[in-house]
């Protein structure tokens, strides 16, 4: 009977606020689809760069001179430094064979020599990867006997560090704003609620009626208006992401990745959001408004 | 038993209550009078602790301002059942759920609650309303749904604050005969009221209260 009867009062607060109510709902759609997708291609952008990361080399190219012995204080020398995660040693036989893969040719065809050097292709841990740590690293190998040249994308790893920083603090702050913007949006629907029914409120304290009691409604309020909102903010994404993926391969024949579980993601966040604001505000207002000279 | 101990009550702006010392008994039917301000309200509303004492003390069974905690509160006020002039209903909600509103909050079951509110109706003759919106009821209905919603829970006392304030003298007598029912029954009854023509053949015992003092008991 309780149940029934917060369900009940909480249907006819939304419906005697509907105004209200649409308003904060389409808020939270809106709201929500842009911050799914900003935070969708924020996680794009993450997994390319920790993918870049990851692939990050650095081509460490040895004197042609060098005996096998040499190599050997070489690859220790390599091994006591913890940055680096592997390396692999490309012989000048090795990379004739790369270059025969890159270029379709032979080498031995175009100089009647092997002008390519040895050299060993070092991969660094994950975390490492950052410009200040690379070059460090890259300083101590250079200083190692028997090291004629290195190469690496530090002009890649410069791009990387400088665009992402950027596009996080971009996407970080437009997603505080919008969750911001909701929570206000539904705060002020529980506000009008709680105004709304502030005699009944009272008139339910002094029939002993404890806490939950009183806010339920006022919290199932704000859990539909998000669910809602999060149901509009996936029909959003849903229509945007169609409208991306057609032009995608109708200009450059790529089909963009399906957003995966996009529906219940924006659903369930939506629901969040709105018992978190109602629950907030609810606490608020019921203390504000719920006295005797209302 | 509800006794006040020196009670004084301070308001900034206006007259409260001043060393107050009186004692009601269960089952009594107690009138407190006075005129407009003279703190018959403030009396009422200590014992339901929606205010305290700024001096003294309120003992309401095993209830005391000096210690209670507002999840106490709550609970006293499940045992207490207050009755109001602006008689204060639901007015979205039908005379059934304003009824059963302190059952729902205690949890009680439905069948349990369907037969007990209307047994309740039934004895206050507005059965037939059960259905309708409290809103759509006249004054006098209005009061007589408020006091059933008061007794619903078989409280100890029912505290009156000027139930038939704004009511037609009719209606006013129906109430009044409907509270002295309720007290036969054994449940005690403090009634706040200026009306001094509906009361004066009644037998009970009068307070008579007079800026914030207490003249007679």
């Amino acid at each position: 009977m309780r149940s029934f009867y917060i369900l009940k009062q909480a249907i006819h607060n939304i419906w005697s606020a509907r105004v209200p109510v649409m308003i904060a709902i389409v808020t939270i759609g809106i709201s929500l689809s842009v911050l799914l997708g900003i935070s969708e291609i924020a996680y794009k952008v993450y997994s390319t760069v920790e993918n870049i990361r990851k692939e990050f080399e650095i081509d460490v190219f040895l004197d042609p001179e060098i005996s096998s012995f040499q190599r050997k204080i070489i690859e220790r020398k390599l091994e006591n430094i913890h940055q680096i995660k592997s390396y692999k040693f490309i012989s000048k036989e090795d990379a004739a064979k790369i270059f025969f893969e890159e270029f379709g040719e032979d080498i031995f065809d175009i100089l009647t020599y092997n002008p390519l050097p040895a050299s060993y292709k070092i991969k660094l841990y994950g975390k490492m990867t950052h410009m200040r740590i690379v070059d460090n690293v890259v300083n101590r190998i250079n200083k190692i006997n028997g090291i004629d040249e290195i190469k690496y994308h530090n002009d890649l790893l410069i791009l990387m560090e400088k665009y992402f920083l950027i596009i996080m603090i971009i996407g970080g702050s437009i997603i505080f704003v919008l969750l911001l913007a909701m929570n206000i949006f539904i705060r002020n629907t529980i506000k009008l609620s709680v105004y709304s029914r502030r005699r009944q409120i009272f008139i339910l304290q002094l029939l002993g009626s404890g806490k939950i009691f009183l806010k339920s409604p006022f919290i199932i309020e704000g859990l539909f208006e998000g669910l809602i909102g999060g149901f509009f903010a996936a029909t959003i994404l849903y229509f945007f992401h169609n409208i991306a993926n057609e032009t995608a391969i109708y200009l450059f024949n790529y089909n963009l990745e399906k957003i995966n579980y996009i529906w219940s993601i924006s659903i369930i966040a939506g629901g969040i959001i709105g018992v978190f604001a109602s629950s907030t505000s609810v606490n608020k207002f019921v203390r504000i408004f719920a006295k005797n000279d209302y | 038993m509800i006794k006040f101990s020196n009670v004084s009550v301070n308001y900034p702006y206006s007259e409260g209550l001043t060393d107050i010392n009186v004692e009601f008994e269960d089952k009594e039917f107690t009138f407190v009078l006075g005129p407009t301000g003279s703190g018959k309200s403030t009396l009422l509303r200590l014992i339901y602790m929606d205010i305290y004492p700024s001096s003294g003390r309120v003992d309401v069974q095993k209830w005391s301002s000096k210690k209670i905690t507002a999840r106490k509160i709550k609970k006293l006020r499940r045992n207490i059942g207050i009755v109001f002039q602006d008689i204060r209903l639901i007015e979205n909600l039908s005379v059934f759920e304003n009824v059963a509103l302190p059952l729902i909050i205690d949890g009680y079951q439905r069948k349990y609650i369907k037969r007990k509110v209307k047994a309740i109706l039934d004895e206050i003759g507005l059965l037939d309303s059960i259905r309708q919106k409290a809103g759509t009821l006249s004054k006098g209905e209005e009061q007589r749904v408020a006091i059933a919603r008061a007794v619903v829970k078989n409280p100890f006392v029912i505290l009156a604050d000027e139930p038939t304030g704004n009511l037609d003298p009719d209606s006013s007598v129906t109430v009044f005969n409907l509270l002295k029912k309720i007290n036969k029954l054994g449940t005690a009854v403090i009634m706040a009221t200026h009306d001094y023509l509906l009361i004066k053949d009644a037998p009970n015992r009068r307070i008579l209260i007079d800026n914030g003092k207490i003249l007679k008991k």
